[in-house]
């Protein structure tokens, strides 16, 4: 059968030149995208073990000095203390939320896209260097329970209540620091120390899941930093909560301004707002253009989809009204309706599989002018990680291309065969 | 002749349904998408309300310094170089310099204990000059108000109404981040599409709480917009040029430049980051290598499928050439036949592009410059699109320029194959 497919297709190869062009065209651009949302759809896929749903960063203000109710022995120093922590106690005592946390910096919440990067060493290897994110947190609350992060591959959800953080040198790394500092052997009670600062030891006292600083990128290493709070070093810190389990993000935004809105009103401090986490970083990676990237392609690649659709749908709805002749004979020779829609769609995927050569050629001319780039390719991760390997991702996302195009061929081609599937042997041998 | 041949192209309509469904769908996907595009950069770089006179707007947006030891510094303008090369301009009819500082607010409404946010930009009185806005109440804060740096604003109708719950609301105050603000005047509400001016309230940027002035290299946080009298852009662009020039010569510590600039309006809006140069050539063929492969994927699988209609009337054409038609004639005749369905491909391509727009039109308006950091537009505001933004000469005479452009590239070869046949030949196929 294929071979007589073959020896058709040569017949009329003026004919299918056409199709053969706009298949080629379509593969090769189809694959591009496909490319893309391989490496996005396969960075999703990877667990962030970081968890910002139902998390809030709450705003607070401070009166300004020309304000009516401003007091300025509030502004005193020991004031200010007392009253920040009376704020974090009431935030803490609302039977609405689940956890408070303070981070030392905004690159702490990966939902505003700050990255904080450091790169750091063994105190006894110092030849080898990962370089990693920064994540900067007040061990008093407890940032690593908010934000849900967790060990041993997502099976554990740690607190930052399990640590001792009375020693300063007490800090928690992630798996791939640990693979790339200490290949082969536990992190736990060993030194590093960060390459810009020898000499200040930190002494790991646990090692925790990687996390992606954004979603669609891929997962780095982390160093969390503990401080804790004092009288000194109250700026700048983020105030974030989770919420109980069960409410909705509008409902406990609403009931959370209304009810905290004057209860929060301490010293000179007030509620400036309250921000859904989850939400910002949806903002952010709107801002970054990413939001907008992903609608982009996907609007391109059903751009492409639809019309190959259309293309195989007219062309094979012309052939089959040219070769009524030929599917009365056959028709009369005892074809079945099945037999003859599956002539015409291996036809159909046979001209797909011819083009995928030229196609491929001109692919690799895509990878070797540098067009195809690596979503989180300047993320600088260590460890495996599949669209690293040339070879495989193009393997894949090729297999890929084909075989959303052979669906489309198959589409285009069903609803003509239909037509002549239904064609009465007597009447398609007349023409 | 025209009239037979569309007669005879409606016939053939409606007799191959299923290929005049397909090929008006394909040519109105791929007509759509490139409208989509052209909308969008209209709204960005036509006349739209308040930016009425855009056609006549030049920019200069930011500076670079350089310093001796290779370190350089970009930015925006300083308030002093605004003084120095925009402020005292003879030329223009009219001059403007915004303070582009983060416009994000918190208003205290009287009647409510929950802040409202809100937009502001800082701008100066000639803003109300360059851009045309229109006063439902009230009027612009005056200089007298700028120079001395009295709190008043101007604010948009939709805001009044949203703090106030009423538009007539000239002479109140509102708080703005806990400071009391007179309100000069409510204007017509700015779409969010139009950036540049869209703000819910607009207030002279001496009022700014921290305002910054910028500093001795030059650079600061102000962009200036120049609106050149009818005419006379190339005149007024030359004594920008020259102040520019003057200006950067006394500078002794570093030099100081606006790399080309001042750019005409539609051209400022590529220019995204400091330190980039714009270059209209290479924007124009980004655009039409854009343009190319959104035409020729449709117009390849088109061409395929036209070949093939033509196919089946070469016995038509046959009989045509043996009674003395004229190759050309007949090439004319299906490309004008074509034409036909191009245009109900192309009219049902404008009106799906009009439906993209308006359901996505919140992120749509971001795209098409490249744009890298956009802002999301904020929760409870709306991206406005009027009628007349959508529905416009300019708007309809692209659609038509891509159907000629898509007709031709789709039938150009196949009537050409078919023209060409030897009359034997045709006059043998059945």
């Amino acid at each position: 059968m294929i071979k007589n497919i073959c020896k058709h297709l040569l017949n009329r190869w003026k004919k299918n030149l056409w199709i053969t062009l706009e298949l080629l065209l379509v593969f090769c651009l189809t694959w591009y995208m496909v490319d893309y949302f391989f490496v996005l759809g396969y960075n999703k896929s990877l667990s962030s073990h970081r968890d910002l749903a139902h998390t809030y960063m709450v705003n607070i203000g401070s009166l300004p000095q020309n304000h009516e109710d401003y007091h300025a022995e509030d502004d005193e120093p020991a004031a200010r203390y007392a009253n920040y922590l009376r704020v974090i106690n009431l935030l803490r005592d609302n039977p609405d939320v689940e956890s408070v946390a303070l981070a030392s910096d905004y690159s702490a919440l990966s939902a505003l896209g700050a990255l904080n990067e450091g790169r750091y060493r063994s105190v006894t290897d110092t030849t080898v260097v990962a370089e990693t994110q920064v994540i900067r947190f007040v061990a008093d609350e407890d940032y690593l329970k908010v934000f849900r992060h967790s060990k041993a591959n997502g099976k554990t959800l740690v607190s930052t209540r399990d640590y001792d953080w009375n020693d300063p040198a007490n800090i928690l790394i992630s798996r791939m620091m640990e693979e790339k500092l200490f290949p082969g052997e536990s992190a736990y009670d060993k030194r590093i120390e960060a390459v810009d600062q020898p000499g200040v030891q930190y002494r790991v006292i646990d090692v925790l899941d990687d996390i992606k600083h954004f979603n669609y990128l891929r997962p780095y290493g982390v160093v969390y930093l503990p401080e804790r709070l004092n009288e000194t070093n109250l700026g700048g810190k983020i105030i974030t909560i989770r919420s109980r389990d069960g409410l909705s993000e509008a409902q406990f935004m609403a009931t959370f301004k209304k009810e905290m809105s004057t209860r929060l009103r301490v010293g000179n401090y007030y509620l400036g707002g309250l921000n859904s986490l989850a939400q910002m970083a949806e903002d952010t990676d709107y801002r970054a253009g990413k939001t907008n990237e992903i609608r982009m392609s996907t609007a391109l690649l059903l751009f492409l989809l639809v019309n190959i659709l259309l293309c195989v749908l007219g062309t094979f709805w012309y052939r089959v009204n040219v070769r009524r002749g030929e599917i009365g004979i056959r028709r009369a020779m005892g074809s079945d309706l099945v037999g003859i829609r599956k002539l015409f769609m291996l036809e159909g995927l046979l001209l797909l599989t011819i083009i995928v050569v030229p196609a491929l050629l001109i692919e690799v001319q895509f990878i070797f002018s540098g067009v195809i780039t690596t979503l989180g390719q300047d993320v600088k991760s260590y460890g495996s990680y599949l669209p690293d390997s040339m070879g495989l991702r193009f393997l894949i996302t090729n297999i890929l291309t084909w075989c959303i195009l052979a669906v489309m061929v198959l589409l285009g081609i069903w609803y003509p065969t239909r037509q002549a599937s239904r064609m009465s042997p007597v009447d398609a041998l007349r023409d | 002749m025209l009239l037979i041949y569309l007669k005879q192209a409606w016939q053939l309509l409606k007799q191959n349904r299923f290929y005049s469904t397909i090929y008006i769908l394909a040519t109105g996907l791929s007509i759509s998408l490139v409208m989509v595009l052209a909308i969008v950069l209209y709204l960005k770089v036509s006349n739209v309300y308040p930016e009425s006179d855009r056609d006549r707007i030049l920019v200069v947006r930011y500076g670079e310094a350089v310093y001796p030891d290779g370190n350089r510094g970009v930015n925006r303008l300083s308030l002093e170089t605004v003084r120095q090369c925009i402020y005292s301009l003879q030329t223009p009819e009219a001059v403007t310099a915004i303070y582009e500082a983060y416009g994000s607010v918190s208003v205290q409404p009287d009647d409510r204990a929950e802040n409202e946010s809100g937009t502001v930009k800082f701008v100066d009185t000639g803003f109300w000059k360059v851009f045309t806005f229109a006063f439902t109440e009230g009027q612009p804060f005056t200089q007298a108000d700028m120079d001395a740096g009295i709190k008043t604003v101007v604010i948009s109708e939709s805001y009044a109404r949203k703090i106030f719950g009423t538009t007539q609301v000239t002479g109140k105050y509102i708080r703005i981040d806990f400071v009391p603000y007179r309100i000069s005047g409510v204007v017509k509400d700015v779409s969010y599409a139009v950036d540049k001016t869209y703000a819910d309230m607009w207030m002279p940027y001496t009022a700014h709480p921290s305002l910054n002035v910028g500093w001795a290299n030059g650079l600061g946080f102000f962009a200036a917009y120049v609106l050149a009298p009818h005419g006379e852009t190339a005149k007024v662009e030359e004594e920008i040029r020259s102040n520019i020039n003057r200006y950067a010569s006394t500078f002794t510590e570093n030099t100081f430049s606006v790399n080309g600039q001042p750019d005409p309006y539609w051209l400022s809006i590529f220019r995204l980051s400091n330190r980039q140069d714009v270059d209209a050539t290479r924007i124009v063929s980004t655009y039409l290598l854009i343009l190319l492969v959104l035409l020729l994927i449709p117009s390849v699988s088109l061409s395929g499928i036209a070949d093939s209609q033509m196919e089946r009337r070469l016995a038509e054409m046959g009989v045509r050439r043996t009674f003395g038609a004229l190759q050309g004639g007949l090439m004319k005749q299906l490309v004008l036949e074509n034409m036909l369905l191009t245009f109900l491909g192309g009219l049902t391509g404008l009106l799906f592009s009009y439906l993209l727009v308006y359901f996505f039109r919140r992120w749509i308006i971001h795209i098409g410059t490249g744009q890298v950091f956009v802002n999301a537009v904020p929760q409870g505001v709306d991206v406005a699109l009027s009628p007349s933004m959508l529905m416009n000469f300019s708007v309809f005479f692209v659609a038509l320029l891509l159907c000629l452009v898509l007709n031709l590239m789709v039938t150009l070869l196949p009537a050409w194959r078919a023209s060409r046949r030897p009359i034997i030949y045709s006059l043998n196929n059945k």
